[in-house]
Parts: C-alpha cells; structure tokens; sequence
C-alpha cells in the first residue's frame, strides 16, 4: 500500500461515512457534467450547422478573387487581372489540396431582364452547374423545370423575379447587360427553370446562367472568373488551407487572392463566437452550481469531524497535508462524479451524434445569415468537450474543498479534543 | 538530559515558567492552570495527579503544543513551543511526542492496525518496518488478530490499547498520556504499564501521565500534583509506592 494509494483509501472511506450525502453530491456533480458535455456537444452541433449552413448555401468557404474585385465589383477584376490565369490549370491545382471537397468557378453581372410583358433589374451569375452543386446547395432549389444546360442559351430565374416577369419554364426572355469592352451586350435566353434558394434578394433578382454563356454576353475570355468558390472537408480549417493555398498559388501572380469564410463572412464568426461563449457560460454556470455543492458537503464534513482533525494534528500531521487529505476528497468525489457522468452522457452523446433529432417539423426553418437554418440536434464530434468538462469538474470540486480545508486546518486542537 | 539542538548544552524534555493558561475574560474567566513552573529531566515517569479539573489536561495540552499559553514559556528539548509556528509545533509532534488521548480518538475509517502506524507513515516509515512494529507491540498488549478491525468494532479497551500503541510506537522522545488506563481492566493496565516501562527503561523515553488511577502512580517515580491550576506538590518517590498524600481529599 503507498502512501498515496493510502490517502485515497481514507478520503473514499470518509465519503463513505455519508453514503447517502456523498452519493447526492456525487450524483449531481456526475448530471452537472453530463449536461455540460451534452448542451455544449449540441451547441458546438448547433454553431457548426450554422456555419455550414451560411456558407454552404451561396457562399462558399473559401474563395479565390482578384483582389481588387470586392467592393466595386468591377466587371474587369477578374482572377489572375489583365493576364489571366488557365482556369483549368487553377481548379486543378486546388482540387489537388487534400482539404479541398469541391471548386467551382463564377462570374458575376449586373442587367435588365426582360419578358414579354415586363423587366427587371437582375444579378447575372454565371456558373457551371455540375461544379456548383459540389460547393453550395442553393441550385437545388430548383422548384420548377431544371438547371441551364451547356451551351443551349438557357437561364434559371429565381422564383420571385419569374413571377414579377410573369414568365416560367419554356418561355424567352432577354438579357441586356454592359460588357467588359463597354458594349452592350443583349442576348435571348430560355428559362430552363425557377429556383427558391430562400434568400428573399437573390429569389427576387437572380439570374443564373452557363459560364460560358455569361462569358459571351460580357464579352469576357473564356477563362476569365470573378471567383472560384470552394467547399472545404472542415470549415473551421479555412484560414489554414487559405493561407497555404495563397502560398502554393503566388507563382500565378499578385492579381489572385484566397480568402477564407471568417474573412468574408466575419458575422457568421461573431454569431459562431457567441455560440462558443454560450457554451462557457453554460460551464461556468454549472460548474458554478457544483462548486457550492461540493463546499457545502465538504464544510458539512469539516465540522463533522473537529475532534479528527484535531488528532491527526496532534499527532504531527502538518497543515499541508491535513488539506491535502480535505482536498483529496473532494478529488475522489469529483473523479468519481466524472465516471458516472461519463456513463450518463456517452449514450446520449452518441445518440445525437450518429441520429440528430431533427425539430424542423416543429420549429421550422429560419433563413438567417444567407444561410437556411434547420433545428437540429446533433453533437459535434469533439472529444475536448468532455476533456474540458472533465478537467473542470475535478478541478471545481478540488477548488470548492480549499476553504473547508483551510477550516480544517484551523481547527483548534485542545477545544476540539475536549468537545468544544 | 538531551543534548540542546543549537549544541548549547543540555536541556530538561519539558520545562514550564511561570505558565498560565486562562480561559475567558472578567468575571467569567477560567484559571485552568496558574504559575506552573516545573522541569521534568529525559526518562523521567511522571504522573500528574489531582482532581477533575484541576488543569491537568491543560497542562498535557499545552505542554504537546494543543494550545498556546496566556502567559509564561513552556520548552520541550529546550525549544519554546509557543513561539513556534503551526508547521514547526506539527513536526515536533511528529518526530519527539506520543499523545495517548482521554476519549482514545481513533480516526474511525482506519482499521486498528492503521491507526497505530498512522504516525510512522507520517514520519515516512516503509510499510514493512510499520507492519513489524505494530504487529509486534499488538501481540504484546493482546491486540493480537484484531489489527483490521475498525475502531467501532473494539470494546472499549481495545481502543484505548490501541491509542496507546500508537503515541508508544516509533518511541517517541516524550508521550504524554491523558488517563491512558481509565477504560482497561487490571491485567490490560498491567501489560500497558508494563510496555511503557520498558520504553521508558530500555529507551529513555519521558511519560507524563495524566491520572487518577493508582496502579499508574505507584509505578510513577515522580507525582506532581495539581489542585485550581496550581502545582500543589511534586516529589519523587520509590517505584511500587504510593505517598498517602496523592489521594487525599483537596482541602476547601
């Protein structure tokens, strides 16, 4: 038996002497950390769908532009400036990086577009639908008819604007637009379908056609993109890959620049932080609880147990170790209570995180950032989480002994030995 | 007498001057003990008699550093116990002084055997000697096989053997024993007794005994006794003796 071993034998036998307070206090420890590792799995869930959800609908994660393109817009700034780049030897080269899920260019203009009986103002989008839909979701509102194929002068309107145009699927309309050579560039497309992406400004004023066809009626090269968005395997690695991308792609020239989502996006960063601060306020709070519980059983202890503490003082036990002895307790009660809440909160824990509980029939969805949020609950796969409960818990409950201990510690001996 | 720590020459195992020790304040205060100045030489084998509450516990305590006095000095090995500090007081305790206490004060989560080597842990002995030691002194003071037994589960006699063994193991230089045989029938008192005498023969340990039985003070060779806090008598006497004096009646 080593000394240490003895020491943790003593505190788990004088937590015994009060099964049933120990065990209460235990107990609600253990449900403190349970629901601390639950509530910050789901919140982590939560803010990591939100970020998904604001980037992945229109957005992207990550982006390559030239970086005189935001804010003018300029139809000229396109990727690579006056030189240009391959685009294929571009996508390539970022489809190469192991981070990189899916790339796709875009090209962007501003035009009047015109029915039969009416125009609109409209936000030209030039895109290649098959890369697309590798990086954003909202092509796949397609509520009516389908995608612009290649090469066939087709348009996709978004829902609203098609119902101020008074057209749909099948009908004509025209495009007129400013081209890159100062031109106006004027050209009849057919509407292959309508889109709901559920951004109100983009359903009432979107245009999306084949790149190659928005290229024409701008009078651009076919190589020239005002951006190549990308989807990344973990969002939250962005700025990494962003900054070893811009590294490998400096050989392309200055006119090309990659920008992760928290940079372009920095309010969905703000929101994602008040999620992250919500999940310590929750610890603290929690924590918080546990600790005056722990000091409560602990003093109750304390006072219980005057005369031994005077004993062992008086048989040479130094004050440092008559704390330890105090603390040591409140260590095993709190190592204890992170073993049960272990086993409370792992079913659950992988429960939400392999079947989420889907509340949309419930809640609904709520468009919020450029992003269509759906209730879910679902636990992020992150093991810090309950690393990080588990420190805090143990070291709450170490923290919460110290004052019981330093009473411990003070106890008079004679008074004490005496019963007084 | 023990050599000084400092090499300034020897020094009594206890010595008090003119140590008082009050409880309260005004009108309601307590003389426990008055102008006590003894000295007591190593190996000596005290008892201090004298009714209840005469202020022989408070004596024991302050002399084991309990409790600080109100006025007056008490040395043990020559060092001042009240101007040390927590920590100092603690490790004198722990390597000079055995307390066998009234009531026994077992720590009642520790089997018996854990009890009586609680103080050798803390002075860091291997569990090997702290075994040997203890099973050694339990068979002598027939505590034989009930060394895993918790406090709850001994009589009364057990316990205090128990308390015994456990200020007495490791010899400490001093043990101050507080009615170390109220609760043991003869032949137990005896063999205690006799454990102690050994000790205190073969290894010059010092006892103060605080008492009013006298098996204990006939085998004292010095009896100080105590009446209101006051040191009323203290004289030497042959081993096996026991001075008429002790037991009489405190005069009112």
């Amino acid at each position: 038996m080593s000394d240490r071993g003895f020491w943790l034998r003593v505190g788990w036998r004088n937590l015994g002497r009060h099964r049933r307070r120990s065990v209460l206090t235990a107990a609600a420890l253990a449900w403190g950390f349970a629901a601390v590792v639950v509530l910050n799995g789901i919140l982590e869930g939560m803010g990591s769908d939100f970020v998904r959800s604001s980037t992945d609908l229109m957005a992207g994660q990550l982006r390559v532009q030239n970086p005189d393109y935001e804010p003018e817009r300029e139809l000229w700034d396109v990727v690579g400036g006056d030189e240009g780049v391959p685009l294929a030897d571009l996508m390539g080269r970022l489809r190469d990086d192991p981070d990189v899920l899916g790339v796709a260019p875009r090209l962007y203009g501003a035009g009047i577009v015109a029915s039969d009986s009416t125009s609109r103002g409209g936000l030209l989008m030039g895109v290649v639908p098959e890369e697309e839909l590798r990086v954003t979701h909202f092509l796949e509102g397609v509520v009516e008819g389908a995608l612009p194929a290649e090469g066939a002068q087709e348009v996709l309107l978004g829902q609203e604007l098609a119902r101020q145009l008074r057209t749909g699927v099948g009908e004509v309309v025209v495009l007129v637009a400013p081209s890159a050579d100062g031109s106006l560039g004027n050209e009849l497309y057919t509407v292959s379908g309508i889109v709901r992406t559920g951004i109100p400004e983009v359903d009432a004023a979107q245009v999306i056609l084949y790149l190659d066809d928005l290229q024409f009626l701008l009078a651009l090269a076919p190589d020239d993109v005002h951006e190549v968005a990308m989807a990344l395997h973990d969002p939250w690695r962005a700025p990494v890959v962003a900054g070893r991308l811009s590294a490998s792609l400096a050989d392309l020239g200055p006119d090309l620049q990659v920008s992760p989502w928290t940079e372009f996006r920095p309010e969905v960063v703000e929101f994602a932080n008040l999620i992250a601060g919500m999940n310590w306020v929750i610890l603290v709070v929690i924590f918080l609880m546990a600790a005056f519980g722990v000091a409560n059983t602990m003093l109750m202890g304390t006072f219980e147990r005057r005369r031994e503490f005077a004993v062992v003082k008086a048989l040479g036990m130094r004050p440092t170790r008559i704390m330890a002895m105090v603390v040591g307790e409140a260590l095993v009660l709190g190592l204890l209570a992170v073993a049960a809440g272990a086993l409370i909160s792992l079913p659950l824990v992988l429960l939400l995180m392999h079947y989420p509980i889907d509340l949309t029939p419930v809640a609904g969805e709520q468009m919020f950032m450029e992003g269509l949020f759906r209730f879910v609950l679902r636990v992020e796969h992150s093991w810090d989480i309950p690393v990080r409960a588990a420190v805090g818990l143990v070291l709450t409950a170490v923290l919460a002994a110290v004052y019981p201990a330093v009473r411990a510690v003070r106890v008079p001996s004679a008074e004490a030995l005496a019963g007084r | 007498m023990t050599p000084h720590p400092n090499g300034d020459g020897p020094h009594p195992a206890v010595d008090t001057h003119e140590l008082w020790k009050i409880f309260g304040e005004g009108s309601t205060a307590v003389h426990a003990v008055q102008n006590v100045s003894i000295a007591i030489e190593p190996g000596e084998f005290v008892a201090l008699c004298g009714p209840s509450g005469s202020g022989k516990t408070t004596l024991v305590n302050l002399i084991g550093g309990l409790t600080d006095p109100t006025r007056g000095t008490v040395r043990v090995d020559g060092r001042d116990v009240g101007a040390m500090s927590e920590r100092a007081r603690a490790q004198l305790r722990l390597e000079r002084i055995g307390f066998v206490f009234q009531a026994y004060n077992l720590l009642p989560v520790l089997s018996a055997l854990e009890n009586a080597e609680f103080p050798l842990m803390l002075r860091g002995a291997g569990r090997e000697e702290r075994r040997r030691e203890v099973s050694k002194l339990f068979e002598h003071i027939g505590l034989g096989g009930l060394e895993d037994r918790r406090p709850g589960a001994l009589s009364g006699g057990q316990q205090q053997r128990v308390a015994v063994a456990r200020a007495v193991l490791g010899a400490p230089a001093l043990v101050l024993a507080d009615e170390p045989t109220a609760n043991l029938d003869t032949q137990a008192s005896d063999n205690l007794l006799e454990v102690m005498e050994v000790l205190n023969r073969e290894r010059g340990v010092t006892f103060i005994f605080c008492t009013h039985d006298p098996r204990v003070m006939r085998r004292a060779r010095r009896i100080i006794r105590l009446v209101d806090g006051h040191v009323e008598r203290d004289a030497e006497k042959e081993p096996g003796t026991l001075p008429d004096w002790v037991l009489e009646p405190v005069d009112t």
